[in-house]
């Protein structure tokens, strides 16, 4: 481990550029491009929760910009990821969100067989594939990091450390929340949603607090006074808010407000507050002293952003946990409907010849600290007019050998 | 008994287990298919064995059929190769496979549990002849057949290797006809009988016979109800209403809930399991309403 790589607090500078990342990087293709292969393919991302596939066989998929993965818990009970893919034609070899794999994986398409732990069992018709080893044709494995029962993975190498070490300023209060212990939640999910915009715009939305007085009244109900950002190095944050030292007004934040109950066992400091943990550079892990949910930033292209997660509670909640979850649920689903309008306003500005960039608050540092790291990983992001198109990886190529 | 070089390793019996399962089920052909190439690995079954393993596959059917079809010779191994932890393993995969396709509270729970235990050893247990599942098990896997056939083979095939139980130990406050009308096997649990030993959690079957009463009761436990057949009449505190609820929807009572059982027409069979306090008693929570409900008699499932 290199200190340059440990995750470590970043106060907000007395003096530091407002503006925000150029209108240009929005809509830019060629930049999208470079985005896929050397940001989002080569970072941690988020595929699930040991607790979403607790049997052996369970399984559940996660795909990102062509890539597909399949993390499946073996007969061995080791959690493993793999990718979706059958090593004979590549079709897929599991289809859907989740599901049960008795035993063997097969191949829809000819019918080859893999054990759980992605080794070949064996090919259909193997007298006609000649000279062949099946040890050669496992399945491609993908790498896989669990963190307090999160499933992280990253289909490339990348410049990111582990993920024990990049959020290791935060293993204290996962610790505290017994996340290892979280499953999946039942009767309410996650409402996928796909928007008409970058993705940036929905990061932008989502890495500060500024806009929570005006823009989301049950939040503000909530906790609104008390809300901080806090920044960390490698474009990590932990926003949280404590809530309850004050009447509510909304209906369902006053419910919630009465019927929140901590996790048995969970840690007392954390038992009134709600915590978001942002991880560079797509990825939210959220809890409330109920439950817990992470969502992300899914790029479809450069203009398409698929809104997706997984939501989880403790085992054995009681019946006032569950209700409040709910109309924590609630409060999400409002605040998320809000950010989302936001987010296309702010990505449509960006085609407006009116648009003059940002000019962030003290309280929108957050945006910056994720802003500085997408410029530390491409560092085209400093030009302030469009490349050309064409040139955008050579530019790119040239800046970041120059840096 | 078969050629032992079928079952030299705890992964030749699971995937054995697997050959040997029930031909016409949904994805069954897969099952098949998957174990056969086990098989192909270790020179037990040939290519073309094999591939006729794979066309069954295609429509789930017997692998027989083809096999003839194509002039083959090859005869696997007969159901006597499987032993009672085959048959109890079997089982044990039907109902997390069941679970895994529920959602609601306890479950999670109760997966976990299971994950956590059931690769334990398999206990020597006496079984016994049990009057009530000789009486009442057939007809409640003829109902169970129709939706969930896999498990209610499976449950047939193993329910003479567990050990049923008819409790007696809630007293005259339990009513004149639950001690003689119901039984319970623990699969994995803390029981002395349960077929795998497990700590501070409980997983079995639990049936009772037609329009019988299991009076308002509590415990520790929480308790999670896969109620197998339906539908059956339910309540959750003493003299309320009854509400009929339909097989497949989980019933999960929080600690110390009262909760109350009239079973339907259909012998009730469920998977309950215990998920915690494992080792608490039950108690019986007083209401005035059992002589009527002990007297009613549901409909018929519809």
């Amino acid at each position: 481990m290199t200190s340059h790589n440990r995750t470590t607090f970043k106060p907000v500078p007395e003096d530091w550029d407002r503006k925000g990342l150029p209108a240009w990087s929005y809509h830019s293709p060629a930049l999208f491009e470079l985005e896929k292969s050397e940001l989002f393919l080569t970072h941690w991302q988020i595929a699930g929760h040991v607790g979403d596939i607790p049997g052996t066989g369970d399984w559940l998929t996660f795909d990102l910009l062509g890539e597909r993965a399949i993390v499946m818990r073996g007969a061995d009970g080791i959690v493993r990821a793999f990718h979706n893919l059958c090593r004979h034609r590549g079709a897929r070899l599991v289809d859907g969100d989740k599901g049960q794999c008795r035993g063997a994986l097969v191949c829809p398409f000819h019918g080859w067989v893999y054990n759980t732990d992605g080794s070949l069992r064996g090919a259909s018709r193997p007298d006609a594939l000649g000279d062949f080893d099946r040890a050669d044709f496992g399945l491609n494995p993908i790498e896989l990091e669990i963190w307090h029962g999160f499933i992280f993975l990253r289909f490339h190498p990348g410049p990111q450390p582990s993920v024990a070490t990049l959020l290791a300023p935060f293993d204290a209060d996962f610790a505290g929340y017994r996340a290892d212990t979280l499953l999946a939640s039942d009767g309410w999910t996650w409402a996928e949603t796909v928007l008409p915009v970058n993705w940036k715009s929905v990061r932008d939305v989502d890495n500060e607090g500024y806009h929570v007085a005006m823009a989301h009244p049950a939040l503000q109900d909530l906790y609104g006074r008390t809300y901080r950002d806090d920044n960390y190095t490698n474009g990590i944050s932990k926003s949280h808010a404590t809530f309850g030292d004050r009447p509510a007004r909304l209906w369902s934040v006053k419910r919630y407000v009465e019927l929140s109950e901590p996790a048995p066992g969970s840690d007392e400091r954390l038992h009134r507050v709600w915590t978001y943990y942002g991880i560079f550079p797509n990825n939210v892990i959220a809890f409330t002293p109920e439950g817990a949910q992470y969502y992300q930033d899914i790029p479809l292209d450069v203009g398409q952003t698929r809104l997706d997660g997984r939501l989880y509670r403790y085992p054995h909640e009681t019946r006032r946990m569950r209700a409040a979850r709910y109309l924590a649920y609630r409060i999400d689903r409002d605040t998320s409907a809000e950010d989302q309008q936001l987010s296309i306003w702010s990505n449509e500005s960006m085609t407006s010849s009116a648009f003059e960039g940002f000019h962030l608050s003290d309280l929108e540092y957050g945006l910056r600290n994720h802003h500085d790291q997408l410029r530390r990983v491409l560092p085209v992001f400093r030009c302030a007019e469009a490349p050309d198109e064409a040139a955008i990886a050579e530019t790119n190529r040239q800046m970041k050998a120059r840096a | 008994m078969s050629d032992p070089r079928w079952t030299r390793s705890p992964e030749d019996r699971r995937q054995l287990r697997r050959l040997l399962g029930p031909a016409g089920l949904p994805g069954s052909g897969r099952l098949r298919y998957g174990a056969a190439m086990h098989f192909h690995g270790l020179g037990l079954i040939d290519a073309a064995v094999l591939e006729a393993y794979r066309l069954a596959a295609t429509r789930d059917e017997p692998v027989e059929a083809v096999l003839a079809q194509h002039g083959l010779a090859f005869r696997p191994p007969d159901a006597d190769a499987l032993t009672p932890e085959d048959r109890l393993r079997t089982l044990l995969a039907e109902i997390d496979h069941y679970l895994a396709g529920l959602s609601g509270p306890g479950i999670g729970e109760t997966r976990a549990g299971l994950a956590q235990w059931q690769a334990g050893p398999v206990r020597g247990i006496a079984t016994t002849a049990n009057a009530v599942i000789a009486e009442w098990l057939g007809p409640a896997l003829g109902a169970l057949c129709a939706d969930e056939p896999a498990l209610a083979q499976a449950i047939a095939a193993a329910s003479g290797d567990l050990c049923w139980i008819t409790y007696d130990g809630y007293g005259a406050d339990i009513g004149p006809d639950f001690p003689r009308a119901h039984a319970f096997a623990s699969l994995v649990g803390v029981e002395p009988d349960a077929a795998i030993a497990a700590q501070d959690f409980d997983l079995g079957l639990f049936l009772i016979a037609p329009h019988v009463l299991y009076r308002d009761h509590c415990h520790a436990a929480p308790e999670l109800y896969a109620p197998l057949t339906g539908p059956h009449g339910w309540r959750f505190a003493p003299d309320a209403p009854l509400a009929l609820l339909p097989a497949h929807q989980p019933i999960w009572n929080e600690p110390h809930a009262p909760h109350l059982t009239k079973v339907g027409p259909t012998p009730f069979l469920c998977i309950y399991a215990w998920t915690r306090d494992a080792e608490a008693p039950a108690a019986i929570v007083p209401a005035r309403d059992w002589p009527e409900l002990e007297a009613l008699r549901l409909g018929p499932a519809t």
